[in-house]
C-alpha cells in the first residue's frame, strides 16, 4: 500500500508506480470525455479519494490532470472549430464544459481544480477561438434564421471569458445589412415598413430572449437603424431625393388607422410575454384592439424616430389624414386624436398645430352646415331634395390641391351658389375656393336589375348624369355619349377624364359600358350606361380612385419638401449667422447639417449655393476666407 | 472713360442707353456732374480718365453710380484724404493734382491700396439701383487692373487673366456680382502666390463660380491635377 511512502527511499521506487496510476487515472477521465466504454466510473472515484486520502492529490494529481486536460482542450477546440460551423462548435462547447463542470463535481476533485480547469476551457474555447465566434458572417447565419437558442448559448459562452459585449459588432453589421437590403428594394416597397418592423421585433425579442436584455445591444440596435435608415446610399435607388422611409411610416400608420389591423402579419402582433411587460410598466395592459393598435402605431413611431428627415414623413402624413378626414376613412376618432398627441410630443407643437387645426375645421364645419340648413329651411327654400354638406377648410392649415376646373351640374352649382353667398354674407371678408376633385356624393341609379345607391366622386358624379339628358332621344344615338361630348360638357382636363372615365366603365365595377371595349380610354370611344349592372350591395362604392395617391401627388409632395429644405436651410444659415456673427465655410455647413438633420439636411453643395443666395441678398459677406453677418 | 471702355468691349444697346441719359440730363439737376463734366475735371487734374487712373480718383471720391459724381461725394471725397496722417489736404487743384498723382504711381506697388481701389471700381462702374455689372463691363475693367503695366494676374507658368476670361466666356452667362468681383481679387492674389492651387479646397468659402473654374482648369490642363492615392482621396505632397 505504501505506494507513494513516507520514507525517501521508498519514494524513489515508488514514483513509477505512482506515475503509473496518475496517467491511469487521467486516462479514464479521458475515456469517459470520448465516450469510450473502457471508463469505469467507481474506479475513478476511488482513486480519486485514495489520493485525497494519502494527501498527495493537490501534489501531484492536480497539475499532471491539468496538463492533460489543456492538451486536450486545444485538440478539441482544433478539431471542433475546423470541422464544424459556428452553432455546432456552441454546442460542443456548451456541452463539453457542462460535462467538465459535472465530473468534477462527481468524482470529488477539488473546487480549486475545477476552477482551475473552467478557466482554462474558457480561454482555449473561447477566447483563442473569439474570431470564430464572433465572425459577422457566421453570427449573421444565426441571426438570420432566427436561432435564438444559439444566440443564446453564444451569448453565454462569450459572457464566460467576459468578452459577451464584442457581439455587439456582428450585431451591428448583421442589422445594417439586413435593414439596407430591405430599405433599398425597390420591388417590395409596399411591405418596407412591416418588413423592417418583423425585422426589429425579431431583434427586440433576440435582446430579451438571448442576451437577457443586456443594454450594450439595444444601444447598438439602435444605432444600426439610425445608420442604414439615414444612409443615402439605401435610398438612392428611389430616386426621391428625400427620405422614402418617412414616406413609407407615414403610409403604414395610414392603413393603421384606417383600421388596417387586419392587414398586419401575425409575427407582428404582441405576444403573451409583451403583455406581461407591458402590464408591468402600467400602459395598456389588455389584450384588446385598442390597445394593439395603440402598440403598433408606437411601433411605427419608433421607427419614425431614427429617421433624419423628418419633414417627409410629416407631409405625407398631413395629406393622408387630410384625405381620412375628408373622405371619412379614420377607423377611430380615438386612435386618431391618440397618434396627434403622439406627434406632439415626438415632432413638437409647430408641426401638430396644423393638424390640430384640421381637427378644429371639421368640427367648425359640422357647425356651420347645420346653422346653414335652419337657414335655409327659415327662407322656406328647399333644394329639390339635393343634401349638400361642405367642409370648410383654412387654407393654411391643409395641404395645398389643384384648383380643377369643371362644369357643374346646374341644379349643384345652384345650391354650392347659395351656400357661397349664405357665408360670404355671414363672414365678410372670407374668400370660398371650391375643390370639386375633393367632392364625393351618393346618387341614386336605376338599373334593369334594380335601383343602386353609388358612392362616387364628384367627377364620376358630373359624367354620370349626363347620361339622364342624353337618353329618350330615340334613334340610334340614344343614350350614347362620345368622349369628345363628354369632355366638352364636363370641362375636365384630359388625364382626369380619363382616369374618371376608367374608373366607371373599365374597373371592377362597370356601371357604363365603353365601346369598343379595352382597358384604355381614348378619345374616339362612346360610351352608353351598362343597364345590365348588378350588384349583391345596394350601396356601390366606386370613388377608390379618389382615395388612391397619383404618382404626380406624391412626385410633387417628394418635390415641395425638397424646396421646402432650402427655405430651411436658408433660415438656419441666417439663424448660425446672426448668432456667431462670423465662421468659416466648414464650420458653417457643420452647423448648419447638425440644425437641419432632424428635419432633413440638404448636401454640402446645395448648402453653398443657399449660401451664395444669401450673399447675393446680403444677408452675409465673405471677408478673408470666412463669412461675416451683415446686419 | 466707362464709356470709352465699353467701346472697346462691344457695348450693349442697354449701357450705351444709359450714358447717353446721363449725359443729356446735365449737371445741375440734382446736384451732382455727368459725363462730360467729369471729363473736363479730370483734364484740369491731369487724370487720364481713359484708363486706371480714374479709378484712383474713384477711390477718393467713391461715386455710387456710373457716371456721376454728387456734389456731397466730392466735397466729402476730397475732405477725408490727408497729406501725412491727422494733416489734412488744402483744398486747392495745385495739392489735389499733387496727392493723385503720387497715388497713381503708388497703385502698382500697395496691395492695399490696389485692394480699395480694385473694390471701389465695381460700386462706381455699376448703375445704382443695380447689384450687378454685365459680364462684359467687368471684363473691360479687369482687363484695365490686371493690365501688364500695373498689376498683371499671371504667373510664371500660366496666364490667369487669360485663363479666367477664357472660362467666363464659355461657363459664366450671368452677371458680375459685388461677391464674384471682389473674391475675384483674393483669388488672384492666391493663385500668385501658389499658381499649383493647391491652396483650394472645396470647404472653404470660394464662391461656386471659383469652385468651377478651379476644376475647369484642372480639366484643361491650366493647372496640374492633383494626385490621387489609391483611395481616390487627394493627397498632398
Amino acid at each position: 500500500m505504501a505506494v507513494f511512502g513516507g520514507r525517501k527511499d521508498a519514494m524513489e521506487v515508488a514514483a513509477p508506480l505512482g506515475g503509473r496510476v496518475l496517467g491511469a487515472m487521467c486516462e479514464l477521465v479521458d475515456y469517459d470525455r470520448k465516450g469510450d466504454e473502457r471508463f469505469e466510473s467507481g474506479l475513478l472515484k476511488e482513486s480519486v479519494l485514495m489520493l485525497r486520502l494519502f494527501g498527495v492529490y493537490g501534489k501531484f494529481f492536480e497539475r499532471r490532470f491539468l496538463d492533460e486536460s489543456h492538451s486536450f482542450f486545444l485538440r478539441f477546440a482544433e478539431e471542433r472549430s475546423a470541422a464544424y460551423g459556428l452553432k455546432d462548435y456552441i454546442i460542443a462547447c456548451e456541452r463539453l464544459l457542462q460535462r467538465e463542470g459535472e465530473r468534477c463535481d462527481q468524482y470529488n476533485f477539488d473546487s480549486a481544480t475545477k476552477r482551475q480547469l473552467r478557466d482554462d476551457a474558457h480561454r482555449i474555447l473561447v477566447e483563442k477561438y473569439s474570431a470564430k465566434l464572433l465572425d459577422s458572417g457566421n453570427v449573421g447565419r444565426l441571426l438570420e434564421a432566427n436561432d435564438v437558442e444559439s444566440i443564446k448559448a453564444l451569448y453565454d459562452l462569450l459572457r464566460l471569458s467576459n468578452i459577451q459585449k464584442q457581439l455587439k459588432g456582428p450585431w451591428e453589421e448583421y442589422i445594417r445589412t439586413m435593414g439596407s437590403a430591405i430599405v433599398g428594394d425597390t420591388a417590395r416597397g409596399e411591405e418596407m415598413v412591416i418588413r423592417l418592423l418583423e425585422l426589429r421585433r425579431s431583434l427586440d425579442i433576440m435582446i430579451r430572449d438571448a442576451f437577457g436584455k443586456d443594454e450594450v445591444f439595444t444601444y447598438g440596435l439602435r444605432e444600426a437603424f439610425g445608420s442604414f435608415i439615414n444612409d443615402k446610399k439605401n435610398t438612392a435607388a428611389w430616386n426621391t431625393g428625400t427620405s422614402k422611409v418617412g414616406e413609407m411610416i407615414a403610409k403604414y400608420i395610414d392603413i393603421l388607422l384606417r383600421g388596417g389591423l387586419k392587414t398586419l402579419p401575425k409575427t407582428l402582433l404582441s405576444d403573451s410575454k409583451d403583455r406581461a411587460d407591458a402590464e408591468m410598466s402600467g400602459i395598456a395592459s389588455t389584450g384588446d384592439e385598442d390597445a394593439e393598435l395603440d402598440r403598433q402605431l408606437d411601433n411605427g413611431l419608433e421607427l419614425f424616430r431614427f429617421i433624419e428627415g423628418k419633414d417627409v414623413f410629416e407631409a405625407f402624413y398631413k395629406r393622408d389624414l387630410a384625405r381620412r378626414l375628408l373622405m371619412g376613412r379614420s377607423a377611430s376618432q380615438d386612435a386618431e386624436r391618440n397618434m396627434l398627441s403622439k406627434l406632439k410630443s415626438e415632432c413638437g407643437s409647430s408641426f401638430t398645430h396644423n393638424l390640430e387645426q384640421m381637427f378644429k375645421d371639421q368640427e367648425l364645419g359640422r357647425d356651420e352646415m347645420v346653422s346653414y340648413k335652419e337657414w335655409l329651411a327659415g327662407t322656406g327654400r328647399t333644394k329639390g331634395g339635393m343634401d349638400l354638406t361642405v367642409s370648410i377648410l383654412s387654407a393654411a392649415a391643409w395641404p395645398t390641391y389643384p384648383d380643377m376646373r369643371v362644369l357643374l351640374p346646374k341644379d349643384v352649382l345652384e345650391h354650392i351658389n347659395s351656400f357661397d353667398a349664405y357665408y360670404k354674407s355671414k363672414h365678410t371678408g372670407r374668400r370660398l375656393a371650391w375643390k370639386h376633385n375633393l367632392a364625393h356624393c351618393v346618387i341614386r341609379a336605376q338599373f334593369d336589375r334594380g335601383p343602386k345607391e353609388l358612392l362616387v366622386s364628384a367627377l364620376q358624379a358630373v359624367v354620370l348624369v349626363l347620361f339622364n339628358e342624353a337618353e329618350g332621344k330615340g334613334g340610334p344615338t340614344d343614350g350614347v355619349l362620345a368622349y369628345q361630348q363628354i369632355a366638352q360638357t364636363t370641362g375636365l382636363p384630359g388625364p382626369e377624364l380619363q382616369r374618371t372615365l376608367q374608373s366607371l366603365a373599365c374597373g371592377k365595377i362597370r356601371v357604363l359600358s365603353k365601346h369598343p371595349k379595352g382597358r384604355d380610354v381614348k378619345e374616339t370611344d362612346t360610351f352608353t350606361v351598362n343597364k345590365a349592372f348588378t350588384d349583391p350591395k345596394f350601396r356601390v362604392k366606386i370613388n377608390q380612385i379618389q382615395l388612391k395617391e397619383t404618382k404626380e401627388e406624391n412626385q410633387d409632395t417628394h418635390k415641395r419638401v425638397a424646396a421646402d429644405r432650402q427655405f430651411e436651410t436658408q433660415a438656419a444659415i441666417v439663424r448660425i449667422m446672426k448668432s456667431r456673427k462670423t465662421m468659416t465655410h466648414s464650420q458653417l455647413v457643420a452647423e448648419v447639417i447638425n440644425q437641419t438633420k432632424s428635419r432633413g439636411a440638404v448636401d454640402a453643395a446645395d448648402i453653398k449655393l443657399n449660401i451664395e443666395k444669401l450673399i447675393e441678398k446680403d444677408y452675409i459677406e465673405r471677408e478673408d476666407g470666412a463669412y461675416v453677418y451683415m446686419a | 472713360m466707362f464709356n470709352s471702355l465699353r467701346g472697346r468691349s462691344s457695348p450693349t444697346a442697354h449701357t450705351a442707353e444709359d450714358a447717353s441719359t446721363n449725359k443729356d440730363k446735365g449737371e445741375s439737376e440734382d446736384d451732382s456732374i455727368g459725363v462730360e463734366s467729369i471729363d473736363q475735371y479730370t483734364r484740369l487734374l491731369g487724370v487720364n480718365m481713359y484708363n486706371f487712373e480714374f479709378f484712383v480718383l474713384c477711390e477718393i471720391l467713391q461715386p455710387g453710380t456710373l457716371g456721376q459724381i454728387s456734389r456731397k461725394e466730392f466735397v466729402n471725397g476730397w475732405k477725408n484724404q490727408t497729406r501725412s496722417p491727422g494733416v489734412p489736404l488744402e483744398p486747392s487743384m495745385d495739392e489735389h493734382k499733387k496727392f493723385i498723382r503720387s497715388r497713381i504711381q503708388q497703385l502698382p506697388r500697395d496691395p492695399v491700396l490696389f485692394k480699395k481701389v480694385y473694390r471701389q471700381t465695381f460700386m462706381s462702374g455699376k448703375e445704382s439701383h443695380q447689384k450687378a455689372i454685365p459680364k462684359e463691363v467687368a471684363i473691360t475693367f479687369w482687363d484695365e487692373l490686371f493690365s501688364p503695366t500695373l498689376r498683371p494676374w499671371k504667373t510664371a507658368k500660366v496666364d490667369w487673366l487669360d485663363a479666367w476670361e477664357r472660362y467666363l466666356a464659355d461657363n459664366w452667362k450671368r452677371s458680375v456680382n459685388k461677391d464674384m468681383w471682389n473674391q475675384t481679387l483674393e483669388f488672384a492674389i492666391k493663385t500668385m502666390e501658389d499658381e499649383t492651387l493647391s491652396f483650394w479646397t472645396e470647404n472653404q468659402a470660394w464662391p461656386g463660380v471659383i469652385d468651377d473654374f478651379v476644376v475647369w482648369c484642372r480639366e484643361e490642363g491650366v493647372v496640374a491635377s492633383p494626385k490621387k492615392n489609391a483611395d481616390g482621396m487627394e493627397v498632398d505632397e
